[in-house]
């Protein structure tokens, strides 16, 4: 039972006074019936009965009442008084919301919206308003407000949704360092700040607490983050309370398994008998758990412990990462993958209990890297199926940090430029032509341009690729790359395996598209949420490239873009079938644009289901699933020097072999229907696999290459 | 009508022997035949009227229904007469 104002003063007034005083002299001071005052008595009555002071009334049908004097009666009135002098602070609305559940949450009985409007000096009518505002708090945390007439107002749900929401109220509104400051000075200068450490330290010994979450650590042997310090303070003065007043936690049965084992469990068990012997609690065992997946998610600094799924998890990201900004981590990824773990290893088991990670940063990050906030939920998606879990924004907002981070560093390192000659017959008209669109599609630097007979005077010091226009004599088909003075899509394409596109200087163009459309639109239209606009506009404008893009890599890829000097062998020779096999599957993987898992996954399948794949006389048409271990389209043709039995009853011997790999339903079929036209055409088939000449098979097939 | 071409992976061949079953209808002057493909165990019962696939996942494929089997998957003959025939019987040529 709170007390109103003016109970209060009685109580000040009587605690002030040596004497007796009557019903009738109260009710003159205060100006107001005898049958108020004695209502109010009453009140204070219960209120001291609550706060566990015994009799200290002396009351005299003749003389009235008297109050006992006692030092914690002094010290309970001076603090009532602290509160009193809150009350003239004037707080705001947002404040006011925040208070009130705080205040919900941590009373056991209910409250009514009278105590509220005392408290905060406003009228009830404006409160009622709020109301609705903090129904959807609640609402928010799976928690109701339930408002029952000449009752009060109180909260009902489980204990876990009430503690979570506690301190996610507390973290939202207050920062660990100011959480620090408290703990170390006892004072807070934010008047709506010492309301919610009284809610949370009142009557708690604060360095008590510190010295035991200290204890921790050194038992653990690692330090905590400010954040995790806080989060731990937090809960355990909330832990206190709460079963003080007979609220038990109840977790959720979710992956129990093992945590007796832990070495955090030890350390919460010890925690915990300190506790309660100091405050004579009994602490319950779902309390010590729950404690000890604080300690699990408290960031570890450091930490040995290998986790092989959650790694498999990580790498999959950084792939996605990889891929999504084409940028390759090289060596550095090792390290990326390492911070990554270290942060996700205690973020699991915050996300699975509910606890949630304020990111002091969130806004910021928001706002200043919404491509790369977007991007990361994507990404995450693959993170969340592990821990069974959507994932909140704040955790999305962590991860971000740490892939913006990554970027960076692969962006720094990367502006060392690659340093690229250019060949052409005469070394001048077509080399700077091509040097130009070099230049313009890649992230490169031209050191020089040359004709093909000074080509043997190059130091190899002094490039990293070799583009020419024409054959350079002498030198093999790995050493440089050739190309066409103008450079096609499907050759940009081929050039972006070795040079960094400028794709990363389009995505600021994006933005600063969508940042003079959201110009546009405000000069006739009122934006609620300018930065949740962007983010979508943008969104919407990277989908539809997305689509684009893909729709023009569709037309793009021709069999001839697949099919060309590397990936076209003539006359190989081969012992058995497994070997053809085995040989046109090295062609794509020592390229890179199949793995390992591929070529195993081509020769289950011919175990699953026989020689189905020796499609036509002759012809072995030989693959796997996309998911089998694909890196990127690709394709190889090989003819046998000595035809070899597949064991298909009517079309062996097989005389050429076909290995293709798809990256999903689509990219491949122009390319496979081009080679279909080519099989069609007997003539044309016949001169591949009786060929001897691999340009004449090369021609073939860039005749079959035209739609 | 409805013809779904059935492979292993349904990936490669089956896209390939849709391409050329689609030629083969269009030289018989057939329309209204939709023709698609799909991987052998995508593929269900009653998903189409006639199923077509290589000589050797036929047998598992002639499980869902009426199936034509090509010995060769790129010899347009063989393609035209059992197209032809499957046509006829069903009295839609």
């Amino acid at each position: 039972m709170e007390l109103n104002e003016r109970s209060l003063e009685i109580l000040i007034e009587l605690s002030q006074n040596d004497g007796f005083l009557t019903t009738n002299e109260l009710a003159e001071r205060f100006k107001v019936s005898d049958r108020t005052i004695r209502n109010d008595v009453k009140e204070i009555e219960s209120h001291l009965k609550a706060k566990g002071f015994g009799v200290l009334w002396m009351k005299n049908r003749a003389k009235g009442m008297c109050l006992e004097q006692s030092d914690d009666l002094e010290r309970h009135l001076r603090e009532l008084t602290a509160h009193k002098d809150l009350q003239n602070y004037y707080y705001s609305k947002r404040e006011r919301v925040l208070l009130m559940a705080l205040k919900l949450l941590e009373q056991s009985g209910p409250i009514t919206l009278g105590w509220f409007s005392d408290f905060f000096g406003v009228s009830r009518n404006t409160l009622l308003k709020e109301l609705d505002e903090l129904e959807e708090e609640f609402q928010k945390s799976s928690l109701r407000l339930i408002r029952k007439p000449k009752v009060g107002l109180y909260v009902e749900g489980e204990e876990l949704k009430k503690r979570n929401m506690l301190l996610s109220l507390i973290g939202n509104t207050l920062t660990s360092s100011e959480l620090f400051d408290y703990v170390h000075e006892k004072v807070s200068t934010n008047k709506s700040h010492s309301y919610q450490y009284d809610v949370l330290f009142s009557d708690l010994d604060l360095d008590f607490l510190n010295g035991v979450i200290r204890e921790a650590e050194l038992q653990l042997d690692r330090q905590f983050t400010d954040i995790a310090y806080g989060n731990l303070l937090t809960h355990i003065a909330l832990m206190i309370k709460r079963l003080q007043l007979k609220k038990e936690i109840h977790l959720p049965p979710l992956e129990m398994r093992g945590i007796h084992l832990t070495q955090e469990y030890l350390v919460a068990e010890r925690l915990t008998a300190v506790l309660e012997e100091k405050f004579g609690i009994e602490i319950p065992d779902d309390e010590r758990r729950y404690i000890t997946f604080h300690l699990l998610s408290s960031h570890v600094m450091t930490s040995e412990v290998e986790d092989d799924d959650l790694l498999h998890v990580v790498e999959e990201m950084l792939d996605a990462l990889e891929a999504s900004y084409r940028v390759d981590f090289g060596p550095e990824r090792s390290v990326i993958a390492q911070n990554l773990m270290v942060h996700l290893r205690p973020s699991v088991y915050r996300i699975r209990f509910g606890l949630r990670l304020v990111n002091p940063l969130y806004e910021s990050i928001v706002k200043n890297y919404p491509d790369l906030f977007e991007q990361t939920r994507i990404i995450a998606t693959r993170y969340a199926d592990y821990v069974g879990m959507q994932i909140d924004d704040h955790e999305i907002s962590y991860i971000t940090l740490h892939f913006g981070a990554a970027l960076e560093r692969a962006k720094t390192k990367q502006r060392k430029p690659t340093r690229v000659v250019v060949v052409c017959g005469t070394g001048i008209g077509t080399a700077s032509m091509l040097a130009s669109q070099l230049t313009q599609y890649f992230q490169l630097e031209i050191t020089q341009m040359i004709s093909a007979r000074q080509v043997d005077k190059l130091r190899p010091d002094t490039y990293d690729y070799v583009v020419s226009t024409v054959e350079i004599p002498n030198w093999q088909e790995n050493d440089y790359l050739r190309v066409r003075a103008i450079l096609l899509p499907a050759e940009i394409e081929r050039l972006s395996k070795f040079f960094t596109s400028k794709g990363v200087k389009k995505k600021a163009q994006e933005i600063k598209q969508v940042q003079r459309i959201l110009e546009t639109v405000e000069k006739f239209a009122t934006i609620h949420d300018r930065q949740k606009l962007e983010v979508e506009l943008l969104y919407t404008l990277k989908r539809k490239k997305q689509k684009y893009d893909r729709a023009a890599k569709e037309k793009e890829i021709m069999l001839k873009d697949l099919l060309d000097r590397k990936t076209v062998q003539i006359n190989v020779e081969c012992q058995n079938w497994k070997d053809a096999v085995q040989q046109g599957a090295s062609v794509l993987e020592e390229k890179g644009s199949i793995t390992a898992e591929y070529v195993e996954a081509i020769f289950e399948n011919f175990k699953k289901m026989g020689p189905y794949m020796v499609v036509a006389p002759g012809i072995v048409l030989s693959h796997a699933r996309p998911e089998d271990g694909v890196n990127a389209l690709c394709m190889s043709l090989i003819t046998l020097k000595d035809p070899v039995e597949f064991g298909s009853e009517l079309n062996d011997p097989v005389k050429l072999v076909v290995t293709f790999a798809a990256v999903d339903n689509k990219m491949h079929l122009t390319a496979l229907s081009q080679l279909m036209n080519l099989f069609m055409d007997t003539e044309d088939l016949e001169r591949i696999m009786a060929s001897s000449n691999k340009e004449e098979v090369l021609a073939i097939i860039e005749k079959h290459s035209e739609k | 009508m409805k013809i779904l071409v059935c492979c292993g992976s349904g990936l490669g061949s089956s896209f390939m022997m849709e391409i050329n079953i689609k030629n083969v209808l269009k030289e018989l002057g057939m329309t209204g035949i939709e023709v698609s493909h799909s991987d052998l165990s995508s593929a269900t019962r009653g998903s189409a009227d006639v199923f077509v696939a290589t000589r050797d996942i036929a047998p598992e494929v002639a499980k869902l229904g009426e199936t034509i089997s090509l010995n060769n998957m790129i010899d347009k003959k063989e393609l035209t007469e059992k197209l032809t025939a499957m046509l006829q019987e069903k009295g839609l040529l």
